[in-house]
C-alpha cells in the first residue's frame, strides 16, 4: 500500500465516509505527525468510538504506508456540512465492481478497430 | 461521456497510444444508455475529439482504459476551486491503478458515477500501463476542454 491510497482504504474501513488528508495549507499548529494527519468526515461523536475500532484492524499497514502513526480528526456530519460541503459532496471513493468478462474484449484476442466512430477494439480475425 | 485509449502496436512492430473522446449529450449523438458497462462496445455516442498516430485498424491491442460518465457529471463533478477538471480527475483516478494491484483484469471500478475499465495482456505491469493510459486520456479531455472553451 502506498500513501496515497491510506484515506481509500480507511474510507473502506468506515462505511465510505470521506476521508482525507489534511491538505499542508490547512494544517495548524507544529506537531508530530502533522504530516500524518487524517480528516475523517460525516462521523458524529457517538460513532467515532466504533470508527476507530474498525481502522484498528488494519491500523499496522496503513500506518506503514503513512510512514508512522496515523493522527485521525473527526469532524461531526453537522460540521462536515457547514465547513467542508464541497470536498465531502465531490468525494468520490473508487471500488471495484464485478463485470462479465465477455463484455471487456481480452487485450491478446483484439485489435483496433478501423471506424473511428466506434467501437474502437474488436476480437481479430483469428481469435474469431 | 466516453473517453478511451489504448497501446496498439502494428505489424511492424511500431507502438501508439491512440485515444478518442465521445460525448452523448451533443447534437447528433445517440442518449447515454441504461447500463454504463455498454458504451464501449454498443453505445459509445459521438466522436469528437482523438488523437492517433497510426492508421487504426488491424494492429494488435496491447491494453486500453475505458472511462464511462454523463457528459454533465463527467463536466461538473470537480469542486469549486480546483485548478482544473483535468487535474482533479488524474487525482481521483490515479489511485485506482494501486487500488486494484494485484487484482486480475479486467478491472472494472465505479468511482461515484464514473465507471473505469481496464485491460491489459497479462505480462504487462498493469499499474504503470494504467497509469500511462489514465494520462493519454486525461491529456485528450484536456486538449478538448481547451478547444471548447475557446469556441
Amino acid at each position: 500500500m502506498n500513501r496515497a491510497l491510506v484515506p481509500l482504504v480507511v474510507s473502506d474501513l468506515i462505511e465510505g465516509r470521506p476521508v482525507r488528508w489534511v491538505p499542508t495549507n490547512r494544517l495548524v499548529g507544529d506537531y508530530d505527525g502533522r504530516e500524518r494527519t487524517l480528516q475523517i468526515f460525516n462521523a458524529d461523536p457517538r460513532d467515532q468510538r466504533r470508527l476507530l475500532d474498525e481502522i484498528d484492524k488494519q491500523r499496522g499497514p496503513l500506518e506503514e504506508a503513512a510512514g508512522g502513526p496515523l493522527v485521525i480528526i473527526f469532524h461531526s456530519v453537522k460540521q462536515s456540512t457547514e465547513r467542508y460541503a464541497d470536498f465531502v459532496r465531490y468525494f468520490v471513493r473508487p471500488r471495484g465492481i464485478e463485470m462479465p468478462r465477455a463484455v471487456a474484449l481480452s487485450p491478446e484476442t483484439c485489435v483496433d478497430a478501423e471506424d473511428e466512430g466506434g467501437p474502437h477494439r474488436r476480437p481479430s480475425a483469428v481469435a474469431a | 461521456m466516453y473517453l478511451t485509449a489504448q497501446h496498439v502496436r502494428s505489424r511492424a512492430g511500431e507502438d501508439d497510444y491512440q485515444s478518442y473522446l465521445h460525448l452523448h449529450n451533443f447534437p447528433g449523438s445517440e442518449a447515454f444508455p441504461k447500463d454504463p458497462l455498454t458504451v464501449p462496445q454498443s453505445h459509445p455516442g459521438l466522436m469528437v475529439s482523438k488523437r492517433l498516430r497510426l492508421k487504426p485498424g488491424g494492429n494488435g491491442v496491447l491494453s486500453y482504459l475505458d472511462i464511462v460518465a454523463h457528459d454533465a457529471w463527467w463536466t461538473q463533478a470537480c469542486p469549486p476551486g480546483s485548478s482544473s477538471s483535468t487535474e482533479w480527475w488524474r487525482q481521483t483516478l490515479e489511485p485506482i491503478g494501486d487500488l486494484m494491484e494485484g487484482k486480475s483484469v479486467p478491472w472494472t471500478v465505479e468511482a461515484g458515477e464514473v465507471f473505469v475499465i481496464f485491460n491489459a495482456g497479462a505480462l504487462m505491469s498493469h499499474v504503470s500501463e494504467y497509469k500511462d493510459l489514465l494520462g493519454v486520456a486525461l491529456g485528450l479531455w484536456d486538449e478538448w476542454r481547451a478547444r471548447s472553451a475557446g469556441r
